[in-house]
């Protein structure tokens, strides 16, 4: 499943994909991959992403589906 | 072994150890982030038992006897390590895991371009001369430069195409 909510608060705080990837230590096609769905990131990375973009861990990767 | 092989020997050991040393003292930006490491595991079980199919394989045509007679054991051998290693290859390039971040590919293609030209040009010089089968047999010393040259080759066109699909990734 896509992760739209990682790709709107990149592109809120004016990122690309290469720059977010830059401040979390990996790849831009690992920050590709997760924005896809393709890849599910460590907790390590996700904490990494969250304080890249100041954001919390609900508000980028809670689904709601999964209530 | 005679002294200047046991030399040999023994500098190809120390400049592998002085290789890995280095290698491994890369700096964060130089490593493989967790999905690479991921994806090259994957990889490197791929081309393990594709080294196996292929082995196997070699060994069910060594059982044909007009084989036997056409190909030596060791390039059979040496074409199943290519094997692995072209699987290995095309599956991390197609992953985006072939390379470490802030790697950049097109000094490898370039590199991957050398050794097929060099090994290439030795083939296509040995086949010009008459002398790409020893005794009527494919052996490694002749052939080996066609199987080097043609994984290089692919290992080339796979990179080439990945990179053309990631710039135009980047640009939309």
């Amino acid at each position: 499943m896509k992760n739209l909510k990682l790709k709107s608060a990149r592109a809120a705080k004016d990122l690309s994909q290469e720059q977010l990837a830059d401040l979390c230590n990996v790849s831009r096609q690992t920050i590709s991959a997760i924005e896809k769905g393709d890849y599910n990131p460590t907790i390590n990375l996700c904490i990494a992403i969250c304080k890249a973009l100041g954001k919390t861990l609900d508000e980028l990767f809670w689904n709601e589906d999964n209530e | 072994m005679n002294t200047p092989t046991n030399f040999i020997v023994i500098a190809a050991l120390l400049v592998l150890i002085i290789a890995v040393f280095v290698l491994s003292r890369r700096t964060q930006e130089e490593q493989f982030d967790e999905r690479q490491l991921r994806v090259r595991a994957d990889a490197f079980r791929i081309g393990f038992f594709s080294m196996l199919g292929a082995v196997l394989a070699m060994m069910v045509l060594f059982s044909w006897k007009p084989w036997v007679d056409m190909v030596d054991p060791l390039f059979t051998l040496i074409a199943a390590v290519m094997i692995s290693f072209l699987v290995f290859a095309i599956y991390c390039i197609t992953h985006d895991a072939f390379f470490r971040r802030k790697e950049k590919p097109a000094s490898y293609l370039l590199i991957c371009i050398g050794v097929m030209l060099v090994n290439l040009g030795a083939a296509l010089k040995n086949i010009k001369n008459g002398t790409l089968l020893v005794d009527g047999k494919v052996t490694l010393t002749p052939c080996g430069n066609i199987m080097m040259g043609g994984t290089f080759l692919i290992v080339a066109i796979v990179l080439t195409v990945k990179m053309l699909a990631d710039r135009r990734e980047e640009e939309e």
